[in-house]
C-alpha cells in the first residue's frame, strides 16, 4: 500500500482513543489523516505514509513514542515534522530528541494545536506549547 | 479493679498521678495484679501519653500481690514524632498515587474537552446540543483545574531557593487576586521591606494567594482582609498574618484543616488541596504555618519563617 495525495498528511499515534478522535475530527476535513492504537503500528504507518506532521504520545503499550522516534528511519522523520505530546510534563529530555514540538496534555484549547503544529510546515522552528 | 493506693497518702494511684476519680483508661494494673508478673501500656493523662509499667511485689508466702510498683515514662513527644512519620509516609504514597491519577486522567479529559471544542464549532447543530457542548467543555476544564493542583501537589519540590523579601511575595500576589478582592476592604501593613529570605518566590506565592483566596471565601460580602508582615525579633522569625472577618473555622474542623481534600467550602468549589499544599511549601522552608479562630468571628493564619532555610 502506498498513499498517493497530494493534501497535507497527517499521523497520529495514541493509544487514547479520544485523543486519536479529537486529532482526526480537527485535520480530516482538509487534510489527510491517518491514526495508529501504538508505537509499533506507528512505526509502520510512518514509514509507509511518509507524513508531513507526526503527532506522537509519550507513554504507550508496545512501544514509546521516543523509542518510535528513534527507530524509524532517518530520512522518513527528517521530512516530518514530529510532536510529541504527554501529560508528564518534564520528564523527559526533549532537548535531545528528534522533534519539532513538545505539547503538554491537556491541552487547553485544540484550535492552537492545530495552528501551531501548521505553523510548523510553514517555519520549522522548534518550540515548546506548555498550558 | 486494683488500683495501688500512696502509701504515704491513703490515695488511689489515679487520683494522685492522674487527678481522677476513676482509673485510667488503658491501665495495666489489672493485668499485673492478675497475672502476678509485670505488665505495661500506655495512658492518656490531660493530652499527654505515658508508658506505665507496672511491677507486682509478692507476698513472700502466699505469693499474693503485696505491693505495686508503677512506673510512668512520658512518652508524648515519641507518639508525636510517630505520628509525623505515619503522617509523611502516608503523604508521600498519596502523592505517588496523585501523580498517576493526574496522568490517567489528562488523556481521556483532553479528548474529551477537544471533541467539545471541535463539535462546538459545527454551525448545523441546534442550540440545545450546542450549550450541551458547552458545559462538557467547561467541565472538563474544570476537572483539568483539579488535575493540575493535584499534580501540583505531588510534584517534588526540589525548588529554587534565593533571597526574596516576603512583602514582595504579597505585593507581586495582589494583582492575581484582583477580581475576589473586590468586594471587601484590604488592609495591608508590611514591614519586611528590608529583610530577606531564603524562599522560592513561586512556591511562597502560592502559599499567600491561597490563604487570601480562602481568607474572602470566609465572608460572604463587605469583608475585611488584613494582610500584616512582621520581624520577630525575640524569636528571630519573619512573620506572615493573613486575618478576615469571617465565619471562622469550627473546633470540628480546625484538626482537618490542613489534611489534603479537606474543604469547607460546598460541593465542587474546593477544588483543591490548598491548606494542605500551604503546609507542604512551609515545611519545606522549615517554617511554621498555624492560624486562630474564633467562629463568627474570623480567622488568622500566621507564616513564620526563618532567615535560614
Amino acid at each position: 500500500m502506498s498513499v498517493v495525495t497530494t493534501k497535507i498528511k497527517i499521523l497520529i499515534i495514541d493509544d487514547e482513543p479520544l485523543i486519536r478522535r479529537a486529532l482526526l475530527k480537527l485535520f480530516e476535513k482538509d487534510y489527510y489523516v491517518e491514526t495508529a492504537v501504538n508505537g509499533v503500528e506507528g512505526l509502520k504507518l510512518w514509514e509507509l505514509l511518509l507524513p508531513d506532521i507526526v503527532f506522537i504520545d509519550v507513554l504507550m503499550p508496545v512501544m514509546t513514542g521516543p523509542q518510535v522516534i528513534d527507530k524509524v528511519n532517518t530520512k522518513v522523520r527528517d521530512r516530518s515534522k514530529v510532536i510529541l505530546m504527554s501529560a508528564y510534563e518534564g520528564d523527559y529530555n526533549t532537548s535531545k530528541m528528534k522533534i519539532d514540538l513538545f505539547l503538554a496534555k491537556p491541552f487547553q484549547d485544540i484550535f492552537k494545536v492545530k495552528e501551531i503544529a501548521l505553523a510548523l510546515l510553514s517555519k520549522g522552528s522548534d518550540a515548546t506549547i506548555r498550558n | 479493679m486494683h488500683p495501688v493506693r500512696d502509701n504515704f497518702e491513703q490515695r488511689f494511684c489515679f487520683e494522685v498521678f492522674a487527678k481522677r476519680s476513676l482509673p485510667c483508661e488503658y491501665c495495666p494494673l489489672n493485668s499485673a495484679v492478675d497475672s502476678k508478673k509485670p505488665a505495661r501500656s500506655e495512658i492518656e493523662v490531660n493530652g499527654m501519653w505515658f508508658r506505665v509499667q507496672t511491677f507486682p511485689i509478692l507476698h513472700h508466702q502466699n505469693l499474693e500481690v503485696k505491693h505495686l510498683i508503677n512506673y510512668y515514662k512520658n512518652v508524648t513527644e515519641e507518639k508525636k514524632l510517630q505520628a509525623q512519620v505515619l503522617q509523611s509516609e502516608k503523604m508521600t504514597a498519596l502523592g505517588t498515587l496523585a501523580g498517576h491519577i493526574a496522568h490517567e486522567l489528562s488523556n481521556p479529559l483532553s479528548g474529551i474537552q477537544s471533541l467539545a471544542q471541535i463539535w462546538l464549532t459545527d454551525s448545523s447543530l441546534d442550540s440545545n446540543v450546542k450549550s450541551d457542548l458547552d458545559e462538557i467543555n467547561k467541565a472538563a476544564l474544570r476537572a483539568q483545574a483539579i488535575i493540575k493542583n493535584l499534580s501540583d501537589f505531588t510534584k517534588d519540590k526540589d525548588a529554587d531557593f534565593s533571597l526574596i523579601s516576603l512583602d514582595n511575595v504579597i505585593l507581586k500576589t495582589l494583582p492575581f487576586l484582583k477580581s475576589i478582592l473586590r468586594s471587601h476592604t484590604i488592609e495591608l501593613n508590611l514591614k519586611l521591606e528590608h529583610h530577606m529570605v531564603y524562599a522560592n518566590f513561586s512556591l511562597m506565592q502560592q502559599v499567600v494567594f491561597n490563604l487570601i483566596k480562602n481568607a474572602c471565601e470566609a465572608i460572604p460580602q463587605d469583608g475585611l482582609i488584613k494582610i500584616d508582615t512582621e520581624y520577630l525579633v525575640q524569636d528571630k522569625v519573619q512573620q506572615i498574618r493573613i486575618s478576615d472577618n469571617g465565619h471562622g473555622i469550627s473546633d470540628k474542623q480546625k484538626e482537618k484543616i490542613f489534611q489534603p481534600f479537606f474543604s469547607t467550602k460546598p460541593d465542587g468549589q474546593g477544588t483543591g488541596p490548598g491548606l494542605s499544599l500551604c503546609k507542604r511549601i512551609i515545611d519545606l522552608h522549615n517554617g511554621k504555618i498555624y492560624f486562630e479562630s474564633v467562629l463568627s468571628k474570623g480567622t488568622t493564619f500566621y507564616i513564620d519563617i526563618s532567615f535560614r532555610k
